[in-house]
């Protein structure tokens, strides 16, 4: 695909390239070039400072080509076109160009480098310290060491004589070995048949990233190319062709979790080639105060790179022999299954339909309508033995309608808008296939009795896109006094997901501000934003089951079949991170006092929360900046700039993990 | 900002969930949330002509990333300054 890019973006350039010889008149070359040398020096780390690398990861020169040029043949001919290319890593064209007035287009070529986040996946170890299950729990055998939350082997450890209270770790080393550690407890095990094998801490949570060092990055390369073409014998129509090619390439981390034993969640790494390719055609036509518009819209998204794969941990019962069968008929999978696929985007095409109709009336009113229709379809894979799909293809449709007034009254200008939006996307029905094992003394007793072999999730998986928003609003603009103008406005969003777990969620926002010109040399903007959520996007009843004196709620045990019934569903606590109400200001001002010296300063402040019923969830940010613009005279410019960001963000969350 | 600690309810007295779950060794998940960093970013920059057409632009950027509470990313520290110097024509 990085070839395909190549090819389109020469043959565009092909296609530039003789447009001087349609000029009538000799074509004037003016412009600017630049040469020059940007250098790059980072301390410690450059996830966050050169995030969106500039010009060069590493420290180092890179030599800068900038260009702005204007080819001007007359009526015939205009070409204006920029660029800024810093390195391999961080370059931009821009091009634009008019042929006799008839054509209109552009191409635009742009590449930059985004590094990516790096789980380091060491904050959520957690474990139960007690010994084996065959200690007594009454009498808990301490284990060897000290067990803490950030300190979790994540091993099985060896019992030695089967005595429940003398484990050791064998053998010591990284989850990177982990089929050698199979190995070897396997073998020791038949060599010492006496022995038992027990899962770290009774319940653990272990974090592993299995590549510390890593650096994640993706170069995003961009070709975006098109035009607007008028018919000298159809004035009333213009035709638009637009075509962008997006290559992403690089490196991006991937997480998986093994679980019964441990949550191990191991972080790796993952190809990552993908390719986005938009194709769009539309015409608009002028028919007196009547402007109609029709735009088809076509994107294909490809996946070239192979899946990021993994071995899951052995399924085993803590306390339990290593090959025990207990739990083997509420997995899918484990170890036995070697290498699977995990955490890969699938290919996809979208079709959209776009109609839209303006009438411009007097006074400076208009109406304009519009409809979009728009289909998405992206293939699935299943994973034979382990689970299958009802269906290979996933289809999401979109239905749009709009329309939007915009008037004056006296001396204020309205803007009302209405928009309901129709979103519907299959439900899967998946079928799981446990891992089979009739003599186990658990069969049957997890998915009902007499044993099975299969299992659909009643109702399927269902789709959390479904839905219906409806967004209505108004904005009002009045100028108070010369130099004074201000901005009203008001909109409300309702969603309404299929889903009855996330239910309705309704925003009302309120926005004021205020352009206001001092003096000559002095203006200022003050703005304010007001946002009332009423059921944000969260997880209703996520954590915390009540606890009566001394018991869990009954019915608990570790093979009931109500255990979901009677222990998840008891769970009370609300959790999210997204506020249900905002309050949000800004204040700009900028003073000139003479033609060779300005300064802005500006300021915002976001406060967020979310008073759930078990804990509050907060966001406060403060933005301070100022910039400094002075030139002592023609020749010399000087600018510099502050800008100060903070940002204090809690958020509760529930850490969960299984005890067997 | 309001935070909240792992801790049994007064009512659970029996020693074996006590001794089986003891939660006194993951109070450290109420940090976990508590985030904070502070990014700071200075950018200073020249034009000098030396005639209309001949020109010598420079800049210079410092940005520096501190990370009071590491988390997710782990610690996130960083400090980067670039430097720039150009040489123009104008025709």
């Amino acid at each position: 695909m990085h070839r395909y890019s190549r090819i389109v973006g020469t043959l565009a350039l092909l296609l530039l390239l003789p447009l001087p010889l349609l000029a009538e008149q000799t074509p004037t070359l003016s412009g600017t070039i630049e040469f020059g040398g940007k250098a790059v020096s980072v301390q410690d780390d450059s996830s966050r400072v050169n995030e969106y690398i500039d010009s060069r990861r590493e420290d180092g020169i890179t030599p800068v080509g900038r260009f702005d040029l204007d080819i001007d043949g007359g009526p015939a001919l205009r070409i204006e076109t920029e660029g800024d290319l810093e390195g391999p890593s961080d370059q931009r064209v821009d091009t634009r160009f008019e042929l006799s007035r008839a054509v209109r287009g552009y191409l635009d070529y742009s590449v930059l480098e985004h590094l990516g986040d790096h789980d380091r996946l060491d904050y959520i170890d957690a474990s139960i310290a007690r010994p084996g299950a065959s200690a007594d729990p009454a009498n808990p055998n301490p284990w060897p060491g000290t067990l803490t939350p950030n300190a979790v082997p994540g091993f099985m450890l060896v019992d030695v004589d089967a005595s429940g209270n003398e484990f050791v770790v064998r053998p010591v080393g990284g989850v990177t070995s982990y089929a050698a550690a199979v190995a070897a407890e396997s073998a020791y095990l038949a060599a010492n048949p006496n022995s038992r094998i027990a899962q770290t801490g009774g319940a653990a949570v272990y974090g592993e990233d299995l590549l510390p060092g890593a650096v994640f990055s993706v170069t995003r390369r961009e070709v975006k190319t098109g035009a607007d073409i008028q018919i000298p014998s159809l004035p009333n129509l213009t035709f638009n062709l637009d075509f962008r090619n997006e290559h992403r390439k690089g490196t991006e981390q991937a997480i998986s979790m093994s679980k019964c034993g441990a949550c191990h969640i191991t972080g790796e790494g993952k190809e990552i080639d993908e390719v986005t390719r938009d194709l769009k055609a539309g015409v608009t036509g002028k028919f007196g105060v009547v402007t109609l518009q029709y735009e088809f819209a076509d994107r294909q998204f490809e996946n070239n790179a192979d899946a990021a794969t993994t071995i899951y941990d052995p399924v085993i019962k803590p306390g339990q022999p290593l090959n025990n069968a207990t739990f083997d008929n509420r997995m899918s999978y484990d170890y036995d299954d070697g290498l699977l696929p995990y955490d890969r985007a699938p290919d996809s095409e979208k079709r959209t339909h776009t109609l839209k109709a303006q009438v411009d009336l007097a006074k400076r009113t208009s109406l304009l309508g519009s409809y979009v229709n728009s289909k998405v379809e992206s293939r699935k894979t299943d994973e034979p033995g382990i689970f299958t799909l009802d269906r290979t293809r996933l289809t999401t449709s979109y239905d749009g309608y709009g329309i939007k007034a915009t008037t004056r009254l006296g001396g204020v200008k309205l803007n009302a808008r209405l928009r309901l939006e129709e979103l519907d996307s299959d439900n899967v029905t998946p079928t799981f296939y446990p891992i089979t094992a009739p003599s186990s003394p658990a069969a049957g007793l997890t998915f009902g009795a007499p044993a099975v072999t299969s299992y659909q999730p009643p109702g399927g998986a269902e789709s959390i896109i479904t839905r219906d928003v409806l967004t209505a609003g108004l904005d009002a603009s009045y100028r108070l006094t010369r130099g004074a103008m201000l901005r009203l406005g008001w909109e409300m969003e309702k969603v309404d997901r299929e889903d009855e777990h996330f239910g309705e969620t309704e925003t009302h926002t309120l926005k004021a501000r205020l352009n206001y010109r001092v003096s000559r040399k002095l203006s200022t903007r003050v703005g304010y934003t007001y946002q009332n959520i009423d059921n944000p996007f969260g997880n209703p009843d996520a954590a915390l089951v009540p606890l009566q004196a001394n018991t869990f709620p009954s019915g608990v045990t570790g093979d009931s079949a109500a255990y979901g019934t009677t222990f998840y569903d008891a769970r009370e606590a609300d959790l999210s991170n997204q506020p249900e109400e905002v309050h949000e200001g800004k204040i700009t001002a900028t003073w000139a006092p003479s033609p060779r010296f300005s300064a802005t300063v500006n300021y915002r402040y976001r406060d967020e929360s979310n008073d759930l019923n078990r804990s509050e969830w907060q966001q406060r940010t403060h933005a301070p900046g100022v910039s400094l613009w002075y030139a002592p005279n023609q020749n010399f410019q000087l600018t510099a700039a502050y800008n100060y960001f903070d940002q204090r963000s809690e958020t509760a969350f529930c850490q969960g993990f299984y005890d067997g | 900002m309001k935070s909240f600690a792992l801790q049994w309810p007064g009512n659970v007295t029996d020693i074996v969930i006590l001794s089986l779950y003891d939660v006194t060794d993951m109070v450290g998940v109420e940090n976990y949330s508590d985030l904070e960093y502070q990014q700071l970013q200075l950018n200073l920059g020249g034009t000098y002509h030396f005639s209309p057409a001949l020109y010598l632009t420079a800049s210079a950027e410092y940005a520096v990333f501190v990370d009071d509470e590491p988390y997710v990313y782990g610690d996130q520290d960083g400090d980067m300054i670039g430097g720039y110097v150009g040489l123009g024509y104008r025709f």
